[in-house]
């Protein structure tokens, strides 16, 4: 089921201008929000230790010619008191090929939207290690994001491997 | 009509509908170590104790996205009787952020060094935190003011005016002219001015100055002036670890006669728990610090300036907690009264 989107106060717009921009100005673009499948919703919180905070997640499916090239995915995690609002880019494997935080709203640990410490992330995917300290490097005074950005993507791996698999099936 | 009311409803929830990430609500937090110290002057026997050195609750509260309080409550020693121990309202101010700036009203902290603002022990590698951070910068240094901030690019800027200092408290330093937020003045304000750099990876770099007329005893005739210029840089990514900061504060009046006291220290560490097949951080370290309490017109006392080498060996099994070891001397100037110190300590934060 396919819920009508109602993504605004600019997340949508900043998201898709970021879309476009990785993915080029020649792509289409398929957005949907969805409730968060349950056939993998437990192993995505149990392997990243992290719950979703809502029960919905966004998608969008990037085609060009007819031919799906990647997939980009919106969620939220809880940071020290807030919601993190960020957006993966993947590839048609469910390689990650961009990170961005669309929305950070705290004044301490925002660092973490920093594209150098996010770009940590390309190439990685659900069978990836994502240790902050060893596989992920840590931010001075930003510890509590970082955890939460890290668990974030990759649960966002698990996800997303999920749905490349029904969509191929 | 009763048609039309639906549809004007429906339209306006369209309109303004959004996916509400941000939900009003409280959030807590905190931090506390455990410390075992043990000194020992020249061939004195040695003092050893067991201290709950810190225990902190945060508790923060959202109203509205941009809207929030945040408050810390710190327990020093573990309980309070007799002069013994400490309970201090760290922290509490109403903050208005948005992505581009913010304030802050409260209790609050001026943004001075790398450990005033970001104290929580799992982010420096001794037990202590380092003398220099007591002893030129008063950390932790809190109290009743206002402040801006904001950032671009990974460079943040803060303007915060606080309380006055006590006048009376300073002399070899100002750590004992904090008034904490019990009863103070407001005369001639501190004014607190800070710059740093986050945009390179692993790296932070920036600086501070933060000056005050402080009344004696209340009376805005007769103060004591100083002003606390420091420049701090850490970086820690690749397994590098390197930490400097370097402080000076200039005094007018000071009641010690002083002209001025400060120093620095300098960490340098590196993690070998991939070298080791070890899950998290493992990181022997080295500091070197020197630092002064009171220099009269270029002489430094040599009661009052300190030497300190310091190694140690830490351990992050995950990011919010740290074991810790670490060895030392510690010694004056003028009677070389070299003293040895063993700490151990563990400390997290969540």
């Amino acid at each position: 089921m396919v819920w009508v989107s109602t993504l605004t106060a600019g997340l949508r717009e900043k998201t898709e201008s970021l879309i476009y921009n990785h993915y080029g100005d020649s792509v289409s673009v398929l957005f949907k929000k969805i409730p968060i499948p349950e056939e993998i919703k437990f192993t995505a919180e149990k392997n990243a230790q992290l719950r979703f905070m809502m029960d919905k997640i966004y998608i969008w499916e990037i085609s060009k010619d007819e031919k799906m090239i990647g997939l980009a995915y919106l969620d939220n995690v809880k940071g020290k008191s807030q919601p993190i609002t960020y957006a993966v880019f993947f590839d048609s494997q469910g390689m990650v090929e961009e990170s961005h935080i669309i929305k950070y709203r705290e004044p301490i640990g925002g660092e973490v939207s920093n594209q150098y410490w996010l770009n940590q992330f390309f190439g990685k995917s659900w069978e990836s290690d994502y240790k902050v300290g060893s596989d992920i490097d840590g931010i001075s005074g930003a510890t509590i994001s970082v955890n939460a950005v890290t668990r974030g993507i990759y649960r966002s791996t698990i996800i997303v491997e999920y749905l490349l698999i029904q969509k191929h099936e | 009509m009763k048609h039309i009311l639906i549809l004007a409803i429906a339209s306006f929830c369209l309109i303004m509908g959004q996916d509400d990430f941000f939900e009003p609500g409280y959030s807590i937090g905190g931090y506390g170590e455990l410390h075992y110290n043990r000194a020992q002057t020249g061939d004195d026997e040695a003092t050893t104790t067991l201290d709950f050195h810190r225990f902190i609750i945060y508790y923060g509260y959202n109203w509205t996205e941009k809207w929030s309080l945040k408050s810390e409550v710190e327990l020093e020693h573990n309980f309070v009787a007799d002069g013994e121990g400490e309970l201090e309202l760290e922290q509490a101010f109403v903050n208005y952020h948005t992505e581009k700036f913010g304030l802050q009203a409260g209790v609050i902290l001026p943004s001075v060094g790398l450990i005033n603002e970001y104290h929580e022990p799992p982010l420096f590698v001794s037990v202590e935190r380092p003398e220099y951070n007591k002893y030129v910068i008063p950390t932790t240094w809190f109290g009743n003011g206002f402040a801006v901030y904001g950032s671009m690019s990974g460079l943040n800027w803060r303007v915060a005016l606080m309380e006055d200092m006590e006048g009376e408290g300073i002399g070899a330093g100002i750590r004992s002219g904090r008034g904490k937020g019990y009863k103070t003045t407001a005369y001639d304000w501190v004014k607190n001015i800070s710059l740093n750099y986050t945009g390179i990876a692993g790296l932070r770099m920036g600086g501070s100055y933060t000056m005050n007329n402080a009344p004696i005893n209340n009376n805005p005739d007769s103060t004591v002036s100083f002003g606390l210029a420091e420049a701090n840089l850490k970086y820690d990514a690749n397994n590098i670890y390197a930490v400097f900061e370097y402080g000076n504060i200039s005094y007018e009046n000071n009641p010690g006669g002083y002209t001025s006291s400060g120093g620095y220290y300098l960490d340098w560490g590196y993690n070998i728990a991939g070298l080791v097949g070890l899950e998290g951080k493992l990181m022997p370290w080295l500091r070197v610090s020197d630092y002064n309490r009171g220099t009269t017109d270029g002489t430094v006392n040599p009661d009052k300036h300190y030497s300190i080498q310091r190694f140690g060996l830490t351990y992050w099994p995950i990011s919010n907690i740290a074991f810790k070891f670490d060895y030392g001397t510690h010694k004056t100037e003028s009677a070389n009264d070299k003293k040895t110190l063993i700490n151990v300590g563990v400390g997290y934060n969540f």
